[in-house]
């Protein structure tokens, strides 16, 4: 047997009868790129944002999640220069490390159901100031510890780091008072050998600092349940499934601006409602089924589409459908190229699908001669009537702006990551050929769907995560530039929304980033940094710092883009500005120069949209105005106040010989935008005289300022306006 | 009026600022509150002639014909608890904060309710402005609990049903003293925290040799032993 008859599916990409076309064009070698042509160039933001959004859609895609069409704009939130909606990434149930919002607190607490176990919970919080709760997957117990936390640590609550040790407490930590911690999973390896003496240590620390810890152990994770009695509370007895539903059905119900209802007043739904909650499912499944109802009420949805996605006979017609309805590779290639790129342009389903089809034929058909393809037998209106599929309009981005566009996607938002999963668990022979499919797609030139194709292999990693890490996501990142690099961080969206893997990931990103020399793991763990939930900004920052000692090209754009990305949290905003303020006062002349290219590209790519004003405003200033209107918001290493953090790092890269240009090029762009919006003079005004006051040179950033008013269409209104301000603040007595 | 006094335990609920607000949301507000405290007499378990709610304007009273542990817990606790579910649906300067008060002792009925000095006690503790200082200083804070210097040592401080003592902290005014928690605070925020209370042998709480709180805890109903291990240089008797 041939090598290729050996491995049918991995076939090379590129042959000569034009079978398949390589997914890699034309990217640009990194190293080539100089730092200052990305972070200096607002279009660059429009590319960031949309490398953003189109993991986000692809993760809500694959769990069902179909938000409106179309781009909406948040005010008073951060954003990224012209592109188009704001980045904020979905959770998805799950809770990013760090500060817990308050928003999720809310969500929690109105819609919370006590299990049975709550008042023993409750105790046991209360004396002993730590908790395991231990109960299976899907009984509700981050929202359960959540809510108590949130009840009883009125400053609110931390998400701790993943592999937080539990041997006792490091002084990094910081406990702070009326605060409580949630340890999302305890892992097996720490479970085992947890003690009392490591809890009384936990206890002391945590009462003295008057904060409190919950920390969730799954119910298959062994535990010395005798030592641990004083602290564990086990349960597993669910909450009630009817009131849950009830809950969120509500909540929904209220969201959407109704009166208030009960789900009994819905005779028409009772049958369901009593199948769905006779058969226990999970805590979510059961939120989502209650949120489902209301949306039918709303007429978002027909009540057959929820039956589709929650009874058990829905799972016996689905099998029927994928191994019966579907007669043949090229309708089931179609299916499961429809569950990864759902919701996108048929073009490029059906692509998808026929590179799919033919990888399977080659995985039955070794001998190539055999390998004839008909290709007038189907069509499209046939695989999508058969896929159960449906067309729609949806908004897409291009590289030149949006445009709506006809998708196909299935009839139920369910189905993309049910037959993913049928696919993973049912044939593992196909699983084979998927995968390498999927690993080809990862680095196609479209964003879409290199980022379908990550989260598609991202949902494989749920069961076999070594095995996904390995087969598919390690490959993207070995030499497959920035977009095998973005496969695999699409990929990796999905697992960290799993408590129990947030570990492993949080780990293997440590270990991508060992070593001196810079390789494709080192570029991708930072990228990682950024983008995606794990860590607290604190310890993610960390990790950037180490990696901010470098003078490659990829590694500096790759740091500025994580940094960006964490700016877009106004939660962890003041985190960056300290972790900046520390780069660029570094001694290291390296991590002074990354320190002012993220200063740059914050500068450059972050805008706001204010009520109000005729243009968004550059994100920093913005922030520094909000600083002045509103004292006493929080503070940039528990000193500064944003605004004075962010004159600081201005003041810092002005001063910087090879960055001085750039500043000015960037207080040109601002002063140009308040030339067309009067409302942004003031605060650019007063910013410009703090930062002469900073610098000690006020007069050069006049000279500049009076230079740009005589260019041509030069900003000749706004610059009087500026120097007014200039003129008032530093003759103020 | 009944010749021979009842036994009672009383909870006095007052809505902060209601009167700051329109009529129409104070309507709301009423039928809020009066859900809360239905759901946590319900919750309680009791029966409808073992208790009796009576309007108080901007506020409630519930006469209880039951032990004031059970009006500590769960009463108070389900309305915390609602009052949290109940603020989580509106913007935090549109929350319902309350302060509640709890108090037990004899009382008389009549034709036009009932009488007594526990009663106007609960009434008195609840108005004293210290604690609508706490609440006031408690800017997180959506309640606000007081409870009497005799429900404080009485039942309190015996940490009955995991009651903490140590989140209660004492307040007086000229007339009376009474304790004072925070639901969501360790410890009630504006109080000095002065002498520690007299805190009898409460299930948990940490005991150190040498002052500081890192220390480990345990529960038991004596002193057994000590234990070899050292803490951070502290030695720590375990109870």
């Amino acid at each position: 047997m041939s090598d290729e008859e050996d491995r049918p599916d991995e076939e090379p990409e590129s042959t000569s009868d034009g079978e398949e076309q390589p997914e890699q064009a034309d990217e640009q070698p990194e190293e080539t790129v100089d730092p200052k042509s990305v972070t200096s160039d607002p279009r660059n933001a429009r590319k960031l944002g949309q490398d953003n959004r189109a993991q986000e859609k692809a993760l809500a895609a694959l769990l069902g999640e179909r938000g409106p069409i179309g781009n909406v704009i948040v005010a008073n939130t951060i954003g990224l220069v012209d592109s188009g909606a704001q980045s904020r990434s979905a959770s998805y149930g799950s809770v990013p490390s760090g500060p817990v919002a308050a928003e999720v607190i809310k969500a929690v607490t109105a819609t919370f159901v006590q299990p049975s176990c709550y008042h023993e919970l409750r105790r046991t919080l209360r004396e002993r100031s730590v908790v395991l709760l231990r109960c299976p997957a899907g009984w509700g117990r981050t929202t359960a510890a959540l809510h108590l936390l949130g009840r009883e640590c009125a400053d609110g609550v931390d998400k701790l780091n993943p592999d937080t040790s539990m041997r006792g407490p490091s002084a990094a930590l910081g406990l702070r008072a009326n605060r409580g911690y949630l340890l999302e999973s305890l892992e097996a390896d720490q479970a085992a050998v947890l003690t009392e003496f490591s809890l009384d240590v936990w206890r002391a620390a945590l009462t003295a600092a008057q904060a409190k810890m919950i920390v969730l152990v799954d119910a298959a994770t062994p535990v010395r349940d005798r030592d641990l009695a004083d602290y564990l509370v086990e349960t597993d007895e669910r909450p009630d499934a009817l009131a849950l539903v009830r809950a969120h059905f509500r909540a929904r119900l209220a969201a959407a601006g109704k009166p208030d209802q009960e789900l009994a007043d819905f005779t028409e739904f009772a049958p369901l409602v009593e199948e769905v909650v006779t058969n226990a499912r999970r805590a979510q499944d059961l939120a989502d089924f209650g949120r489902g109802l209301c949306r039918v009420v709303l007429g978002e949805c027909d009540l057959e589409d929820v039956r589709r996605g929650f009874t058990s006979s829905a799972d016996g017609a689905f099998r029927e459908w994928f191994d019966e309805t579907l007669a043949d590779n090229d309708h089931r290639a179609f299916a499961i190229a429809l569950g990864a790129f759902d919701g996108m342009p048929l073009h490029t389903v059906t692509d998808a699908a026929t590179k799919l089809a033919r990888a399977m034929q080659a995985a039955e058909l070794p001998d190539r001669r055999d390998r004839r393809r008909q290709v007038f037998r189907v069509r499209n209106v046939s695989l999508v009537e058969k896929a159960e599929a449906e067309i729609a309009a949806s908004v897409e981005d291009t590289d030149y702006g949006s445009l709506t566009v006809q998708v196909v996607r299935y009839r139920d938002p369910h189905r993309p990551r049910r037959v993913l999963e049928h696919v993973w668990h049912e044939y593992p022979e196909a699983q084979e050929v998927v995968r390498n499919w999927l690993r080809r797609l990862g680095t196609s030139p479209d964003r879409q769907v290199r980022a379908r194709a990550g989260v598609a292999a991202g949902l494989l990693s749920l069961t076999e995560f070594d095995r996904a890490r390995l087969q598919v996501i390690e490959p993207w990142v070995d030499d497959h530039g920035e977009w095998g690099r973005q496969a695999a961080i699409a990929a990796l969206r999905v697992p960290v929304l799993q408590p129990e893997l947030q570990p492993l990931i949080s780990r293997m990103i440590t270990h991508w980033l060992e070593g001196e020399e810079v390789t494709d793991f080192h570029v991708a763990a930072v990228t990682a940094l950024g983008a995606l939930p794990i860590m607290t900004a604190d310890r993610a920052l960390k990790l950037l710092r180490k990696a901010a000692d470098t003078d490659s090209a990829r590694m500096i754009i790759a740091l500025a883009g994580a940094v960006t990305n964490l700016a877009l949290d106004a939660d962890r905003l003041p985190a960056v500005l300290g972790e900046l303020m520390r780069w660029t006062g570094s001694e290291t002349l390296q991590v002074r120069g990354s320190g002012f290219h993220c200063v740059v590209q914050l500068c450059t790519f972050l805008e706001v949209s204010e009520e109000g004003s005729s243009r968004p405003w550059p994100g920093l200033l913005w922030i520094a105005d909000l600083d002045r209107r509103e004292p006493g918001r929080a503070l940039v290493r528990g000193k500064f106040t944003q605004r004075a953090a962010i004159v600081e790092l201005l003041a810092r890269t002005i001063e910087a010989p090879h960055f001085m240009q750039d500043t000015y090029d960037l207080i040109r762009r601002w002063t140009r935008i308040a030339d067309r919006d009067a409302t942004q003079r003031e605060a650019l005004g007063l910013l410009l005289a703090e930062l002469g006051r900073a610098t000690g040179d006020t007069a050069s950033l006049r000279e500049h300022l009076i230079a740009w008013a005589g260019e041509r269409r030069g900003p000749a209104a706004a610059v009087p306006d500026l120097l007014a301000v200039m003129d008032r603040e530093e003759n103020r007595p | 009026m009944t010749e021979q006094p009842l036994n009672r335990s009383f909870l006095v609920i007052d809505v902060e600022k209601s009167s700051d607000r329109a009529n129409s949301a104070q309507t709301v507000l009423r039928a809020d509150l009066y859900a809360m405290v239905d759901e946590a007499l319900g919750t309680a378990g009791l029966a409808v002639n073992q208790y009796a709610v009576e309007d108080r304007g901007d506020g409630v009273m519930v006469v209880a014909d039951t032990g004031v542990l059970d009006v500590l817990d769960p009463v108070a606790e389900v309305v915390v608890e609602a009052l949290a579910r109940r603020n989580a649906t509106v913007a935090p300067p549109d929350w319902m904060r309350l302060r509640i008060a709890v108090h037990h002792g004899l009382v008389h009925r009549d034709a036009h309710g009932w009488t007594g000095d526990a009663l106007t006690t609960t009434f008195r503790i609840n108005n004293m402005k210290p604690v609508k200082d706490v609440l006031r200083s408690a800017d997180r804070a959506q309640s606000v609990l007081v409870v009497s210097d005799a429900v404080y040592r009485d039942v309190v401080c015996q940490g009955y049903r995991g009651l903490q003592p140590g989140t209660y902290r004492e307040v007086a005014d000229d007339e009376r003293t009474a304790w004072v928690r925070v639901p969501g605070y360790a410890a009630p925020p504006g109080v000095a925290t002065g002498p520690a209370a007299a805190e009898p042998v409460a299930r948990g709480q940490a005991i150190t040799i040498n002052g500081s709180q890192i220390g480990s805890v345990h529960t038991a109903e004596r002193v057994d032993r000590v234990d070899a291990r050292s803490y951070f240089g502290q030695s720590e008797v375990r109870r």
